[in-house]
């Protein structure tokens, strides 16, 4: 396993917040096609054809990388588009895509040998096993491991892995094991893994009343947040129920993922990339993110010993985050 | 608001979209109004045949409301709209896939503050334009102006 400095991989949903991220330290910017290949299809957002272009020729100058996202699952009758996106990432000369569909990563493969695989976040790997699996079949050289491992269970799973692992360093949480929520199905009949969306900006309303904002998803009240209560994403996961009395945040309070604070164990442990969330995001996030990021990963390869969290950082990351706070997530659960 | 603060903002909102019109077309005569929330200003706009036209005060699809410095900050990319709707300095209401549709048009658009110099006669412009950019690189002009303005629109 490598145990130099990760790299750092910002998210762009366009081309301004893709030179961002170079400019500001990525290493490698991941993007989406313009269309449902992609675990974020927002109207409006991510990559058409020239776009992709320009923003490839922008990174490679600066000898950064790009990532294609092509990490939803092709249905039968859509299938072609799925392929028609993996011939065009090697067209375009893309330096490696992300994607999760075990059908897709088999064409990827056995149409373009040469083509660098990540295993998608969506593909909900979670144990050296499942990695061995995508790596024999396949040939993947890094896997995105979802965010519900604790500590223990990522040493494991990076001490046993057949290829490189990469972690999410900072965003919102998708708290279910990524790929397999059917929670928002539930409520608006969209998943991430079918239309790469969860909650999809036409279900979504907000309504300021007399008691505070109120959030519902397809009519579904799902939260009230009073005059000054800060807020987050409407996602069902995110919402306030009540399963007594009181309504509280059943399933987990909107709130950031921050890994700051145990990134000289990710270095120990030869993590060999940190990824930001955050593909729906301005270029002003994307800017502010990496900048950060940038200077944390620098300070710790310099002397991890005595890398401690300046309060700068976790201010600025505090500010732009759901709820504007931070967690470590899963990372923190003491279960093995 | 009156004519002519409706009219700049118009104006200049065509000049930075105008390679996005295919996509401003499938928002075509939604209607928008933007409240300058500290100054009791309203800003009343729609899509008119791939552009922004103004609207009359009335019924509308999206509301969007925050102060003045906040919506400034917006404006100049100092912050994005999901920060501020976290910190409940930005409202949302009505049709949200508006709202989010039009902000990733935004997003998606390279302001490039150098097209001008592209009517210079060649080859002269491609030249000059390296060179500004080059001095830009080097003397992280684009940065300070940033930090900037970041500092005169400090919450
Ligand atoms: S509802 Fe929550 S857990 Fe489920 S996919 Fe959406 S963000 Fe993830």
């Amino acid at each position: 396993m490598n145990d130099h400095k990760p790299e750092l991989i910002c998210p762009a949903g366009g081309l301004p917040a893709l030179k961002a991220a170079v400019d500001n330290g990525a290493d490698a910017v991941y993007v989406g096609f313009r269309d449902d290949t992609n675990a974020r299809n927002f109207p409006g957002l991510n990559f058409g054809p020239d776009d992709t272009a320009r923003g490839i020729e922008y990174a490679h100058r600066a000898g950064k990388k790009i990532l294609l996202a092509l990490n939803t699952y092709p249905q039968v009758h859509n299938w072609s588009v799925w392929t028609t996106a993996v011939d065009r990432a090697v067209e375009l000369g893309i330096d490696a895509v992300i994607m999760a569909d075990p059908g897709l990563l088999r064409y990827a493969a056995s149409h373009h040998p040469g083509l660098r695989l990540h295993l998608s976040v969506q593909a909900s790997a979670t144990t050296y096993k499942a990695l061995e699996f995508y790596h024999q079949r396949f040939g993947i050289r890094r896997a995105v491991l979802p965010r519900v491992l604790s500590l223990q269970q990522l040493w494991h799973t990076i001490a046993n892995s057949p290829v490189e692992i990469e972690v999410f360093g900072y965003g919102s949480l998708c708290v279910m094991v990524e790929g397999r929520c059917a929670l928002s199905s539930y409520i608006t009949g969209r998943s991430p893994n079918a239309s790469g969306v969860c909650s999809p900006a036409e279900s979504v309303r907000w309504e300021e009343t007399a008691l505070g904002r109120e959030s519902r998803l397809n009519g579904v009240l799902i939260d009230r947040h009073g005059l000054n209560e800060a807020a987050g994403y409407p996602t069902l996961c995110k919402g306030r129920y009540c399963t007594g009395t009181q309504p509280y945040y059943a399933v987990e309070e909107p709130t950031s993922l921050n890994i700051l604070d145990i990134l000289p164990d990710l270095f120990r442990h030869g993590i060999a990339a940190v990824k930001v969330e955050g593909r729906q995001r301005s270029p002003a996030y994307v800017a502010s993110v990496a900048r950060v990021l940038r200077e944390a990963l620098d300070t710790c390869a310099s002397d991890p010993e005595r890398y401690l969290v300046r309060s700068q950082w976790t201010a600025v990351l505090d500010r732009l985050s759901e709820g504007q706070t931070h967690t470590l997530g899963a990372y923190h659960r003491p279960w093995h | 608001m009156d004519p002519v603060a409706t009219a700049i903002f118009v104006g200049m909102a065509n000049r930075v979209l105008a390679k996005r019109q295919p996509d401003l077309v499938r928002l075509e005569g939604r209607r928008v109004v933007i409240e300058v929330s500290d100054l009791g200003k309203s800003l009343y706009w729609m899509i008119r045949r791939g552009r922004i036209a103004p609207a009359p005060v009335g019924a509308v699809d999206l509301r969007i409301a925050g102060s003045a410095k906040d919506l400034c900050r917006l404006a100049l990319r100092l912050d994005d709209p999901d920060t501020l709707f976290f910190a409940r300095r930005l409202v949302l209401e009505g049709e949200t896939s508006i709202g989010l549709h039009f902000k990733n048009i935004l997003d998606s658009v390279d302001l490039d503050w150098f097209a001008p110099i592209r009517y210079l006669p060649a080859p002269l412009g491609p030249r000059i334009r390296q060179t500004i950019d080059r001095a830009i690189r080097i003397t992280q002009a684009d940065r300070r102006l940033h930090d900037i303005l970041d500092r005169a629109l400090q919450p």
